[in-house]
Order: C-alpha cells, then sequence, then structure tokens
C-alpha cells in the first residue's frame, strides 16, 4: 500500500502496489495525512519515489472504469488534484525519484516535481490517448510547459514510450544517474538543499523559483523582493 | 552629473556602466541610488545602440553591502521599503531595455552583483570567475530578481541548488549550464562586446525584443 513517512526532516512519499505499483484512484495517499505529517515534523522537503522495481505504471484502468460507471470518477479526479495541490502548497523542494515504468498517472505526479532524478533504465510514456482518454491530473499541462507544444502533443498523441536519456534530453528529467540509484541521489541532494536551512529561507526560494515559470516576469519579481523583505525583517529581529 | 561609483560614458553611441568601487565595487545605498537615477537616463536617451556594463579593478562585484541592506529593515515599516522598490524599477529598466546589454564579468561576481549581470541580455566572462548568490547563508534570499533570472537560464532545478546551497560556480560550469554565455579573454572583454553590439545594430531592427536578442546569441549569433 502507498505510504507516507517521514525521517530528518525528510516527507517520503511511497508508492507500493505490486508489482507495478499501479496507481487505485487518483488520490494516491490520503490529503489529511501528508498535511499532519510533514506539518508534524517539520518536513523540509518532500520525496516521491516507488517501491519495488518501477515508479509507477499509472492509473488501474480497471478501478478507473468502475469510478466511470458509478458516477464518481470527475470527484475522484478533483480529489487527486487537491492531493497534488496540497503537495505543492507547503513550498517546500519536490524530488521525483524515478526507476522502471513512469506511466500516465505516475508521470503526471512526476510532473508535479521541482527536481526529478530518474534511474538509466527508467522509462515515459503518457499511453492514455491508447485507450482513447487523456492525461487528467494536470499532466498535459505540465508537459507542455517543459517540453513545449509540439513535443507535449507528439508524446501524449503518440503515446510512445521514452527512455531516460530522451526524456533528460527533454528536460522531463533534471538528474540521470546509474539505474536504481536514484532515492540515494535524491536523498543526499535534499540533505544538500535544506540542510543547515531555516524552513523560511526554503519556501521563500522555492516559491520565487516557481513563480519564475509560473508568473509574469513583474509580479514574479515584486513578489520575489515580498519575501527578501519579510527574511530580512525576520534577520533583524 | 557625475557619480562617485559608477562611471558613465558613451562612445560612439554605446553606453559604458562601469562600477567604480574596486577593489569589490561593493554595492552600498549610494550606487544604487546612482544606478536608479542613470538608468533613467539611460531609458530615455534614444541615441544609444547598445550597453556594456563592466568593472573597474579585478573583481566585477562582491554584491551588496548586507549589513547596510538589512539595517533598512530594522524599523518596522510594513511592506517593501521605498529604497528597494527604487531599486527593483531600476533593475526592471535595465532588463526591458530594447538595446542589446552585454555584461562583461571577471573573478567575483556575488549576490546582487549576479543578478545586476543577470539583467544583461548576454554575459562573456574572462576565463577567472566565481558565480554566486549566497544569500541564503544569510537568512535572506536574492531580491532583486535574481531567483527569476536564474531560472531562465537554467531551469527549476538547478537554480533550486544554486540559491539554496549558495556555491559558486566558476566560468566553465557557469558557460555548460548556461549563465553565462562566453568565456574570452579578459583582453578582449570589451572588444567581444562591442562586436556583439555592432552585430546586432547593423543587423536587426532597434526595437528588435529583447527575448530574441538572447535566442540569437544562443544561436550562435555570427561574430
Amino acid at each position: 500500500m502507498n505510504e507516507i513517512s517521514s525521517k530528518d526532516h525528510i516527507c517520503f512519499v511511497w508508492l507500493d502496489n505490486k508489482p507495478n505499483n499501479y496507481l487505485d484512484k487518483p488520490e494516491f495517499v490520503n490529503t489529511e495525512t501528508l498535511n499532519n505529517i510533514v506539518i508534524k515534523n517539520q518536513c523540509k522537503a518532500i520525496i516521491i519515489t516507488g517501491r519495488n522495481r518501477h515508479f509507477s505504471a499509472g492509473a488501474n484502468l480497471d478501478n478507473l472504469k468502475l469510478l466511470a460507471k458509478n458516477g464518481s470518477l470527475k470527484e475522484e479526479i478533483s480529489k487527486g488534484k487537491t492531493l497534488l495541490a496540497l503537495l505543492r502548497s507547503f513550498n517546500l523542494p519536490i524530488i521525483a525519484c524515478i526507476e522502471g515504468v513512469c506511466f500516465g498517472g505516475g508521470l503526471e505526479i512526476v510532473l508535479n516535481a521541482d527536481v526529478k532524478i530518474a534511474g538509466k533504465k527508467a522509462l515515459f510514456a503518457f499511453p492514455e490517448s491508447n485507450l482513447n482518454l487523456i492525461p487528467g491530473l494536470g499532466g498535459t499541462l505540465n508537459l507542455s510547459k517543459i517540453t513545449g507544444k509540439a513535443k507535449a502533443l507528439e508524446l501524449i498523441l503518440a503515446g510512445n514510450i521514452i527512455d531516460a536519456e530522451t526524456a533528460f534530453e527533454l528536460k522531463i528529467i533534471d538528474h540521470l544517474v546509474e539505474a536504481r540509484s536514484g532515492l540515494e541521489k535524491g536523498l543526499s541532494l535534499a540533505k544538500t538543499l535544506t540542510e543547515n536551512k531555516d524552513i523560511d529561507i526554503i519556501k521563500a526560494v522555492v516559491e520565487a523559483v516557481r513563480n519564475a515559470s509560473e508568473l509574469p516576469y513583474e509580479q514574479a519579481l515584486e513578489r520575489e523582493t515580498e519575501l527578501f523583505c519579510m527574511l530580512a525583517k525576520n534577520a533583524m529581529e | 552629473m557625475t557619480y562617485n561609483t559608477i562611471d558613465w560614458k558613451t562612445v560612439k553611441n554605446i553606453g559604458y556602466l562601469t562600477l567604480a568601487a574596486p577593489p569589490g565595487n561593493e554595492m552600498d545605498t549610494l550606487f544604487f541610488s546612482e544606478f536608479s537615477h542613470l538608468l533613467k537616463k539611460i531609458k530615455s536617451n534614444k541615441s544609444l545602440i547598445g550597453l556594456i556594463i563592466q568593472a573597474q579593478g579585478r573583481h566585477f562585484s562582491s554584491g551588496a553591502n548586507i549589513d547596510q541592506l538589512l539595517s533598512i529593515f530594522s524599523g518596522n515599516e510594513p511592506g517593501i521599503p521605498k529604497f528597494l522598490k527604487n531599486n527593483n524599477e531600476a533593475f526592471m529598466t535595465l532588463s526591458n531595455l530594447t538595446i542589446p546589454v552585454v555584461a562583461c564579468l571577471k573573478n567575483i561576481c556575488f549576490g546582487s552583483g549576479l543578478e545586476l549581470a543577470l539583467c544583461a541580455h548576454f554575459r562573456i566572462s574572462s576565463p577567472n570567475l566565481l558565480l554566486s548568490l549566497p544569500e541564503t547563508g544569510f537568512g535572506i534570499i536574492p531580491g532583486l530578481g535574481g531567483i527569476y533570472n536564474t531560472h531562465k537560464c537554467i531551469g527549476a532545478a538547478k537554480t533550486l541548488q544554486f540559491v539554496l546551497t549558495g556555491n559558486s560556480l566558476d566560468a566553465p560550469e557557469a558557460l555548460e549550464c548556461g549563465l553565462i554565455d562566453r568565456i574570452v579573454d579578459k583582453n578582449d572583454l570589451n572588444k567581444v562586446a562591442v562586436k556583439i553590439i555592432l552585430t546586432v545594430a547593423n543587423n536587426y531592427a532597434k526595437e528588435f525584443k529583447t527575448i530574441y536578442l538572447r535566442e540569437l546569441f544562443a544561436a550562435d549569433l555570427p561574430l
């Protein structure tokens, strides 16, 4: 079962559903539990990764059909979106560590991360269109922001599987590492980013970095200065 | 008007903004107010075809005077102090200039010094260079667009690492990740900067948008 844990102020979200870590529903871990663990343990970074051999093969289609049949699909997807929104709302660095397959819903989760690390043998795809579906958790939007419209259309409409190296070239992946060493790299990076750093500074930097791709220059700059002033005031107290 | 911390001159319609407080070219409150004043002048100068930002002495700039900067916040004034608003406006004016702006970097280029350089369209550097945004080590963050502009050059993951660790990059590393555009011999900095400006001025419409300037350079503009 998927699980959330915390150690040394790092929150771990484990995808765990043998053998391929299919996601039984869009809210892949409990939103409230995530909130409680991050707050209670004063987490400074969030690592998302898969147990077993894979990150995740995506949504469990049988479940999805069932949800569609009984009319609760939209509600379930909106719960999934709420979870992803909460994940980002902490303004902590989100690091995804990927091995094996990372398809569909799995890739959508990854696209919410700030830092994406993949072992060399990882594989990526949005196979939804082959099943007459589209990615439903913001994947279309997040992918085209990273790769541009042309590549995003190709990946989503053709549904091709790409390897880690191609994903790295397309900037879907930030760090390419030896197979099965993604988590190790993610952990050391999380420590590098957060050790000896005040949580307020981490949050300010993460927010400012995200604003750079989400806000126009003038607004992003004003917010960056606001955050600066907030921290400067704290530093003087 | 002459400035104490900046040397300003124009030669053949190219503006030379030289940081003139060697050896560190530390950016104190006097520098920022002179800089704001000068930028207004540059913005309204329609005869300029390009701008070169360079520095006297060994280093480009060690950045802002942190103690002086923080002392502005010892009062309880809410919001963004006027001083910072002015700095912001000046940096934004620089970023939005529609003439090519080339920063010539060397040795130390830290904090607000780097934020200044990041407002330029092109950054060329001598082989000796150390770039860093060390602000988080002082309990603050870069507040003059440094995070935004770094992100534009190197993306989210590397920006997080660069800003949160405060680690420095040397010239080859900065070139590799895209934070600077060229490494040239330190004696050629000026020559190359002028060449870039003339190439743009002679080949492209004056109103050419800044974004295209940057892309042209990335695509190996014929120099």
